[in-house]
């Protein structure tokens, strides 16, 4: 397996996968798992509204999509969550993994809900190494920052007490 | 909506599923299946069958039948695993399989300046299932072989005033 962040020891993924087809998420966590991108650890959901109540910022690193689902679809889960958690390149990326491949719907997902990159189904295991290197790249970027921030947090703080027992 | 035009959007139709029939299927299987032509199935047999409906331009919908020994046999080269025919993860596979294709037919259209958007798959298993249609509505068969065995699609075009489906509360 490769190492997509130089100098860094290898790192897991926690993805959410979510798609209401019980066979799509095996195939997309055997095409994830078989992509050798990084470890995965996989968190599954059946729509967009059991991925919702799974959703944690700080414990997810990185959300793979299917578009039409019952209840809320995708690209309502996409939207709520840039609108509950903001955008940018702080957040929690997330992939549309899905049937739909007009121009209308990838410009939909992308430019307007706020998701990070877009696969059509259905995908090789080669598809998923070049679509996805950056995007999962950028996941592992931001788990290790999390990491480093949470040790910070549990180290003892520098303040008068530290110098005094230092 | 005019018999004619009616008759022209089904010919349309037809060809965007013929089309997307090869190219998701050479994706999927490693190569296209061939056409075949048959009035439909002959022999009695479990089989299990997927309907997407579409919106948009016009109301249609798309059913893929599978006859249990293709079923298998397509699970198995579409997911890496087996799947059993009475298994229920079946239904997710053959519903999978349709909405794939559903998303190459509906961008196949989009590019003939037909807009569609497409349904959750309904999935059926059993012996000899098959789609009730609407009296008089226009309906296709397109039977294909393939390494995996037979299958065929049926497609049924309404006008938006024939509706393919019953609005609840009101006579069939």
């Amino acid at each position: 397996m490769q190492n997509l962040i130089k100098g860094q020891a290898m790192v897991t993924l926690k993805a959410l996968v979510v798609d209401d087809s019980g066979v799509m998420r095996k195939m997309v966590m055997k095409g994830l798992t078989e992509s050798k991108l990084v470890n995965f650890e996989f968190i599954e959901a059946v729509d967009g509204q059991d991925a919702l109540t799974k959703f944690d910022p700080k414990e997810i690193d990185i959300g793979f999509v299917d578009w039409n689902m019952p209840n809320m679809t995708g690209v309502e889960f996409v939207r709520e969550i840039r609108n509950l958690y903001g955008g940018g390149v702080g957040s929690v990326p997330l992939v549309m993994v899905t049937s739909e491949k007009t121009m209308g719907k990838i410009q939909e997902a992308l430019d307007e809900a706020g998701a990070d990159a877009f696969i059509c189904k259905p995908f090789t295991i080669e598809e998923l190494q070049t679509k996805l290197k950056k995007t999962v790249e950028r996941a592992g970027i931001l788990r290790l920052r999390k990491d480093a921030a949470e040790k910070k947090k549990q180290q003892p703080s520098g303040g008068l007490l530290a110098g005094l027992f230092g | 909506m005019s018999s004619n035009v009616q008759g022209d959007l089904a010919s349309v139709i037809a060809d965007a599923v013929k089309s997307s029939v090869g190219v998701t299927f050479n994706s999927i299987f490693g190569e296209p299946p061939v056409s075949v032509a048959s009035e439909g199935p002959t022999e009695s047999c479990a089989r299990v069958a997927s309907v997407i409906s579409f919106f948009g331009t016009s109301p249609w919908a798309l059913t893929l039948v599978l006859p249990e020994e293709t079923a298998v046999k397509m699970a198995l080269k579409f997911t890496g695993f087996e799947v059993p025919f009475d298994c229920a993860d079946m239904g997710d596979v053959v519903g999978e399989l349709t909405n794939v294709l559903a998303g190459e037919v509906v961008a196949q259209l989009n590019r003939r300046s037909i807009q569609s958007q497409m349904s959750l798959p309904m999935v059926a298993r059993g012996n000899d299932v098959e789609l009730l249609k609407p009296t008089g509505a226009p309906a296709s068969h397109l039977g294909y072989q393939s390494a995996q065995g037979h299958f065929w699609f049926e497609i049924c075009t309404a006008s938006t005033v024939q509706r393919l489906c019953r609005k609840p509360g009101t006579a069939a």
